[in-house]
């Protein structure tokens, strides 16, 4: 009789820890804004800095899932987040002119860097963006990039039009990774390659890797490589269960004196990483 | 590759003081396996003992679908359910998206077919004289039942026991459909990947060895089940 | 009122016909044995006195109802033994108690699953709380026993209960049944391939071949080849210029080339004897001599050439002393007096 009891028991167990489970989750539920971001705002712990701040001057919960630019726009589409912070500027006014979103806020940029190991074979140093990109190419030097339809992706894809190349989709030195910033950039010091990365990111990385890494900032300051981010709300006339005017509240705050204040305070290694730019 | 050790020492820094993140993880972990679990047990054991058990038109097919659904991929779960889930889905209006719950729903699809599968397994490898000796000392159906069901738990909780370590290792449906949210839906698999893609492997390997913990926990404890 | 009537049964597996019944009775509170060869049905018979299947058609009347599996009336009173019984994954004391348990009987379980144990021979101290795969095979079939002696039932079904099992423990199981039998009035029905055993044993024996009840009593099979005799009968060799001479099955039969030959139609002459008018005559050695317990009937064991043949022996020839193992006689048939099978 024993036994038939411990398997009762342990059933019983399971139901009551799925029963609680079930409220606790469903009734955090409050004044909750839920955002779709870019892995850069999160890996680099911009949000975790921001978030706590938010919250105490809004009574406002900020989550979010962190993605690529792609699909957060898609999450956008479809109604599951109240509020996007992406860096793909055409895809972000695409989005906004099909009615998917309103209230596009520029809110801060940060820029693009290309990096790669010290000896630089492709000779890249110092060059502009056009004339490093066409020596990579043409030294079929080993380059990894995103891959993942992100908003780094999309400029690093814009960079290479811009250097009258097409994308060297089937080259094997160039290296389609599919995976977050900090893992690419991961790939391309472990094949000593070239990469482009938000310069946030790469001050992470620099910063883990104790300020010694392997691969260094090669092209830097163009203008093709700034990297804007911008804030824009779910339209709620599309997706009545999306809270617009929390989404609004998020952008005011964000686009704000105090916001902005909060972001080029933000620092890493003595470095800013973000630069406020709302207008 | 000094960092598995230093992977190691952080799992042990990370558990005894009681690091709130990995801790928030560790419980959402267990929270939404326990819930998969439950509903998967409860629905998947009936439904496997049915499959083993009884002969009815269209068993060999629905045993193919049964074991075809084993080889579902998670992500390919998480989708699914992602796309029911929306609120441009079906089930949107539940707002399940983005709670564990809604990840306990893809982990209950990827755990039912491995427990009715083996279940079925498990039942059909009795001998068949079971049914023989039970009826013969005087089983009512519902006896019968019960009684063969008793004589199969070691293989159901070997099914129970494989269900439970794909629904503590998967991460395609806890990102998918949870999103990794901070605090919420980040569970420890989900964590590793978040910590690995920002290059933090230490910390990915730790948490990794949290989750091992649990799941020997789990399974030292059905261990002892199984001797009794 | 008879325990068992069965009407018109048939049972197939897949398909396959292994049992055809019309009509057979068991009375009350007999010890019955059921012999045959191999495939000759009697497990299956077991199976449905046992209520453990239904037949495919055809009706079992229990205490002159109609009963079936799961029926209140049978369910802990008709109990099988099967062949190759089944232990729960239990401790031997569980095992035993099952029975008892599930059919919450009123009683102090632990000293009726004590006394069972102890009929079938194992010592309850020493064995109650083994685990089920810590058992020789002997000692798996007397729990298995036992699990069914503790509930004192109305039928005990045995099917080879003392195949394959050390003779210590077949003596025991065979008590075992025998004092269940004495104690409650417990009928019997028993199938063996120990002939000397259902002899001495049984209140009846019924010979089954090929899934039909040949009849009550003793048979002895021959299976041919056959071949065209005189007067259009059917012959058979036997052995060196030995020839067994039958009338052929009627026009029309089903096919069957086996004869069986009833005991009580067959009669033991000495070498010298005048045989009785229209029989035929085989002559053989004889290998052995039994004497039925209650019907207090002796039959004989007579080789012809390979195939054996068992008659009856009437005590007053008994008493000649001709008819001993190891003599010559001489056994007379008619040729009308057959079964085809």
């Amino acid at each position: 009789m024993k036994r038939r009891w411990s398997i009762g028991r342990l059933l019983a167990l399971l139901c009551v820890a799925a029963i609680l489970g079930l409220p606790a989750a469903a009734a955090a539920e409050g004044e909750v804004l839920m955002m779709a971001t870019t892995t850069s705002t999160d890996n680099t712990g911009l949000l975790d800095y921001l978030a706590p701040h938010f919250t105490e001057e809004t009574g406002i919960e900020l989550r979010w899932t962190s993605t690529g630019t792609g699909k957060a726009l898609e999450l956008g589409r479809n109604c599951d987040v109240d509020v996007l912070l992406v860096h793909a500027p055409a895809a972000e006014i695409a989005f906004v002119e099909a009615g998917f979103g309103i209230h596009r806020r520029p809110v801060m940029y940060n820029d693009f860097v290309i990096i790669g190991p010290a000896a630089d074979p492709a000779g890249t140093k110092g060059q502009g963006v056009a004339a490093a990109m066409t020596a990579i190419a043409d030294q079929k030097a080993v380059f990894v990039s995103r891959g993942d339809d992100s908003g780094t992706h999309k400029k690093e894809l814009s960079l290479w039009a811009r250097a009258d190349r097409p994308v060297p989709e089937r080259e094997s030195w160039y290296i389609q990774a599919g995976q977050g910033m900090l893992t690419t950039i991961n790939m391309a010091a472990e094949r000593n390659g070239y990469t482009m990365t938000d310069r946030g990111t790469f001050i992470k990385y620099a910063h883990d890797k104790g300020g010694q890494p392997p691969l260094v900032i090669l092209v830097e300051g163009d203008a093709a490589l700034l990297n804007p981010y911008a804030v824009i709300s779910v339209n709620p006339d599309r997706c009545p269960k999306v809270k617009g005017d929390l989404a609004n509240r998020f952008g005011e705050w964000m686009a704000g004196t105090r916001g902005q204040a909060l972001i080029a305070d933000f620092k890493l290694m003595g470095q800013p990483l973000f630069f406020p730019d709302a207008e | 590759m000094d960092f598995i050790l230093q992977g190691v020492i952080q799992a042990l820094r990370l558990l005894v003081g009681g690091d709130p993140e990995t801790y928030s993880a560790v419980a959402a972990t267990v929270k939404v396996s326990s819930m998969a679990m439950a509903a998967s047990l409860l629905m998947g054991i009936p439904l496997g003992f049915c499959l083993g058990h009884f002969d009815f038109p269209g068993k060999r097919q629905a045993r193919l679908v049964v074991d075809t659904l084993l080889s579902l991929p998670t992500v390919f779960i998480g989708l699914m359910v992602y796309a029911f889930l929306s609120r441009q889905g079906p089930m949107g209006q539940m707002g399940l998206l983005f709670t564990l719950p809604g990840v306990a729903i893809g982990q209950t699809i990827l755990a039912l077919p491995v427990v009715i599968a083996l279940t079925a397994t498990a039942v059909e490898s009795m001998d068949a004289e079971l049914r023989t000796s039970l009826l013969s000392l005087g089983a009512s159906r519902a006896q019968l039942l019960a009684g063969s069901l008793w004589e199969a738990r070691h293989g159901i909780l070997a099914a129970g026991v494989t269900a439970y370590g794909r629904v503590m290792t998967e991460v395609g449906i806890s990102m998918m459909v949870g999103g990794n949210i901070k605090w919420h839906t980040r569970t420890i698999t989900t964590a590793i990947a978040l910590e690995t893609s920002k290059g933090m492997f230490a910390m990915g390997i730790a948490l990794g060895l949290v989750l091992l913990l649990i799941a020997f926990g789990a399974n030292a404890a059905v261990s002892f089940l199984r001797r009794k | 009122m008879p325990l068992f009537e069965l009407h018109r049964i048939l049972q197939a597996y897949a398909g396959r016909t292994v049992l055809t019944i019309d009509a057979w009775q068991v009375p009350e509170g007999k010890i019955v044995g059921l012999c045959g060869p191999n495939g000759s049905g009697k497990s299956t018979l077991l199976r449905l006195l046992g209520f453990v299947e239904r037949p495919v058609r055809g009706t079992i009347h229990y205490q002159g109802r109609p009963a079936e599996p799961y029926a209140d009336a049978v369910r802990g009173r008709v109990v099988l033994l099967p062949q190759a019984s089944y232990m729960l994954r239990r401790t031997v004391y569980k095992n035993v108690a099952y029975g008892l348990r599930i059919g919450r009987v009123r009683c102090d379980i632990r000293q009726r699953v004590g006394e069972s144990l102890g009929l079938v021979g194992l010592d309850p101290d020493a064995f109650a709380q083994r685990p089920w795969f810590a058992l020789s095979g002997g000692e798996a079939r007397r729990v298995a026993l036992a699990a069914r002696l503790v509930l004192r039932p109305r039928v005990l079904l045995l099917d080879e209960p003392t195949a394959s099992v050390d003779s210590a423990s077949a003596q025991m199981i065979q008590a075992a049944a025998l004092h269940a039998h004495r104690q409650w009035g417990t009928c019997l029905i028993v199938t063996s391939h120990d002939h000397h055993w259902l002899q001495d044993t049984c209140d009846e024996t019924v010979h089954l071949f090929q899934g039909r009840i040949l009849g009550r009593g003793d048979f002895t099979l021959v299976f041919g080849p056959w071949q065209p005799g005189e007067n259009r009968r059917l012959a058979a060799p036997l052995g060196r210029d030995q020839w067994l001479t039958l009338d052929p099955p009627p026009a029309g039969a089903a096919e069957s080339d086996i004869a069986a030959l009833d005991a009580r139609h067959l009669t033991l002459h000495a070498l010298t004897d005048p045989l009785p008018p229209g029989t035929a005559v085989v002559e053989g050695t004889i290998t052995a001599l039994a004497l039925g317990k209650t019907s207090g009937q002796i039959s004989v064991s007579l080789t012809v050439g390979a195939t054996p043949f068992t008659a009856y022996l009437p005590p007053e020839m008994a008493a000649t002393g001709h008819f001993t193992p190891g003599n010559k006689a001489r056994l007379a048939y008619s040729p009308d007096a057959v079964r085809w099978v």
